[in-house]
């Protein structure tokens, strides 16, 4: 028998436990290991090796779970925390850029006249009033820059927690 | 909606709360299977335990993203799967990453184990992993052996394997010919031994 024929045995056999095979394959294989010792030997040190596979344990320790437990809450309530502390944030800068846009003519009289009364300059006042509006944006960006190092001050904490 | 897609995607909805207990009932549904992964993918229990941690908190972080149209475990492992990648490039002096791709063949001298990092046996065998595969497992390629976990162990489909490796089928179905052809090989020689 062609050696090519033992190989796709042997492949149909690894797909048959892998994937499956289609019926005329399986057939083929069927009749091929009925005939072929060597092939049918194969075919159950296969079987065996997945079998083999399949038995091996492992051990989960409970201390693990607990700590992987205590990780998770301690992100949470953190993510929590963190999240509110952003939603108020942007609360209030919403508020302000609407307050703002209510009093935008007013504020624009206002910067004319303190730069007149002041000898400033057009260009810079209305800069000026084109920043103001980045303000509350810019305060929202400190404070949340500011919250970075918390993190990894928190990370160190939970390592501590094993 | 049949009950599976409904399951799914209630479990995405709680994911979205960022609810903690939501992950501690998910962490004793799979706790065994991932750390079994885990243990298969590092060699290391250590950082099997490390891992194992890191993936709850991204599941937590991350649960937004988990759309209910894809399996969960299948979602849980590649999460896993990509921390084990991060981590691998972050030790660029002990193992890189090439040594998880499918560069290194079967008859490669110490069968594929990526250097310095140990057989999942060595470190895990105090009793518990075992039968007749100690010692066996270790001569498999990396990407073999965590083909063959998946497939025997977790029992994916090779689509959902295809998806969590980011390989054709036809890759994943080779690992596993080539996992096995080893595996009936070392179990052969460890008989006549
Ligand atoms: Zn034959």
């Amino acid at each position: 028998m062609s050696e090519d024929l033992h190989r796709r045995a042997e492949q149909l056999k690894i797909d048959s436990m892998a994937g499956g095979i289609s019926a005329p394959d399986l057939q083929w294989l069927g009749a091929h290991l009925e005939g072929c010792p060597p092939c049918a030997q194969r075919a159950r040190a296969i079987e065996r090796a997945v079998r083999t596979l399949r038995s091996v344990t492992v051990r989960v320790d409970p201390a693990l779970l607990r700590t992987t437990r205590m990780k998770v809450y301690v992100r949470a309530e953190d993510l929590n925390r963190r999240g509110a502390r952003r939603l108020l944030l942007w609360t209030s800068c919403a508020t302000s850029w609407v307050w703002m846009a209510a009093c935008a003519l007013f504020l624009w009289h206002g910067f004319e006249r303190l730069a007149s009364q002041m000898g400033i300059p057009n260009w810079l006042w209305q800069a000026g009033f084109g920043l103001w509006w980045a303000l509350p944006l810019l305060i929202v960006g400190i404070v949340l820059s500011m919250q970075q190092p918390a993190v990894n001050n928190e990370r160190d904490l939970t390592a501590g927690l094993d | 909606m049949n009950s599976v897609e409904g399951e799914r995607e209630a479990l995405a909805q709680s994911l979205r709360t960022r609810d903690p207990e939501v992950i501690e009932h998910l962490i004793d549904q799979y706790q065994y299977r991932l750390f079994r992964y885990l243990i298969y993918l590092t060699g290391n229990r250590e950082e099997a335990e490390d891992l194992f941690q890191e993936t709850w908190i991204r599941v937590l972080e991350r649960g937004h993203r988990y759309d209910g149209r894809s399996k969960f475990d299948t979602w849980l492992f590649t999460i896993a799967r990509n921390l084990f990648i991060d981590r691998l490039r972050s030790k660029k002096t002990q193992v890189s990453i090439e040594e998880f791709s499918d560069s290194e063949g079967p008859e490669s001298g110490n069968g594929g184990s990526p250097r310095n990092v140990p057989s999942p046996f060595d470190l895990v065998s105090q009793g518990e992993v075992y039968g007749q595969l100690s010692g066996l497992m270790d001569r498999l390629p990396f990407p073999s052996r965590e083909a063959l976990v998946l497939r025997f162990q977790e029992e994916f489909s090779l689509e959902e394997i295809a998806r969590l490796m980011a390989v054709p089928i036809s890759t994943v179905k080779s690992r596993i010919y080539r996992g096995i052809a080893i595996l009936k090989e070392s179990l052969e020689d460890s008989k006549h031994e």
